[in-house]
């Protein structure tokens, strides 16, 4: 597939047109990236911030509540879970848990922990555990 | 759902664990001379005593996924001494159980515990080191 990256005319939006035949796989991987918001609505004492998408590290959901975990900060989210996944996709998170899904992106190392079980590193140095249920695609997402 | 694993994953262990106890005493009758036929009496013990076996397996459905390595284990040898006194009080029960029995029996646990654990283990680590592989490759791009 022929890639052209153009540069706009001086006051011209971004803009991007895909131009195919067949929409592949590929195709619609790109457009759900594409497609993506930048960002995610959050809150922290009382005050709505918009985090941007890569800064999340994972999302956890704790007691009905959703927990937006940056580098070190935690925000909480009006959202469900499954509604964040909705928002963040599936290209740069995977679910590792019923209750987490983390950003591929800031794993750092994989350890077992314990009993086949196998944990996850983020770059901040925290870890979570990867349930068995969800192993299977953490090993797909790594080309396993 | 974790409760309906929890119970299929018990039902699989149950005819696995009462085929091989068959097939098991089969094979010792049949090498060792003696009629090769099970007695209709030992049936139900090997049934119950593989049920009541099996049981302690339900406390899984709390789910490990959560829990630290400490408590992991903790729970694992909850689940060993669950285990253990229930299949030796059954086997107490239908009179099949010698004293004299007892190490071997209590050894041959502690064996299968270990060789679940190790292969378990070894998975895992050889799981961990190509994940760890494909991740530095991942950051090195």
């Amino acid at each position: 597939m022929k890639i052209i990256i153009q540069n706009p005319i001086e006051n011209e939006e971004d803009s991007i047109v895909i131009n195919v035949k067949n929409m592949t796989d590929k195709v619609m991987r790109a457009l759900e990236i594409l497609k993506s918001p930048d960002d995610v609505s959050v809150q922290l004492d009382n005050q709505t911030f918009k985090l941007p998408i890569p800064e999340i590290f994972y999302v956890e959901s704790v007691d009905f509540k959703t927990f937006v975990c940056a580098e070190s900060v935690v925000y909480q989210s009006k959202l469900k879970l499954y509604e964040i996944e909705a928002v963040l996709g599936q290209s740069d998170f995977l679910k590792i848990s019923r209750q987490v899904t983390v950003n591929v992106g800031k794993i750092r190392s994989v350890a077992s922990a314990g009993g086949g079980r196998i944990e996850v590193m983020l770059a901040n140095g925290e870890k979570l555990i990867v349930s068995r249920q969800y192993a299977p695609d953490l090993k797909e997402r790594f080309g396993l | 759902m974790r409760l309906k694993r929890t119970l299929k994953y018990m039902g699989q262990l149950f005819c696995v664990v009462t085929t091989a106890q068959v097939v098991f005493i089969s094979a010792l009758a049949t090498i060792s001379g003696t009629q090769a036929e099970i007695d209709y009496r030992i049936l139900p013990a090997i049934m119950v005593t593989t049920f009541v076996g099996v049981l302690p397996t339900i406390m899984f459905v709390i789910g490990t996924e959560n829990v630290s390595r400490k408590i992991y284990y903790l729970l694992v040898g909850i689940h060993f001494v669950l285990t253990t006194s229930f299949v030796f009080l059954s086997l107490n029960h239908f009179e099949t159980f010698h004293r004299n029995n007892t190490i071997p029996v209590f050894l041959f646990f502690i064996a299968i515990y270990l060789t679940a654990h190790i292969t378990a283990e070894m998975r895992t680590k050889k799981t961990i080191d190509e994940l760890n592989k494909r991740i530095n490759a991942t950051h090195q791009d």
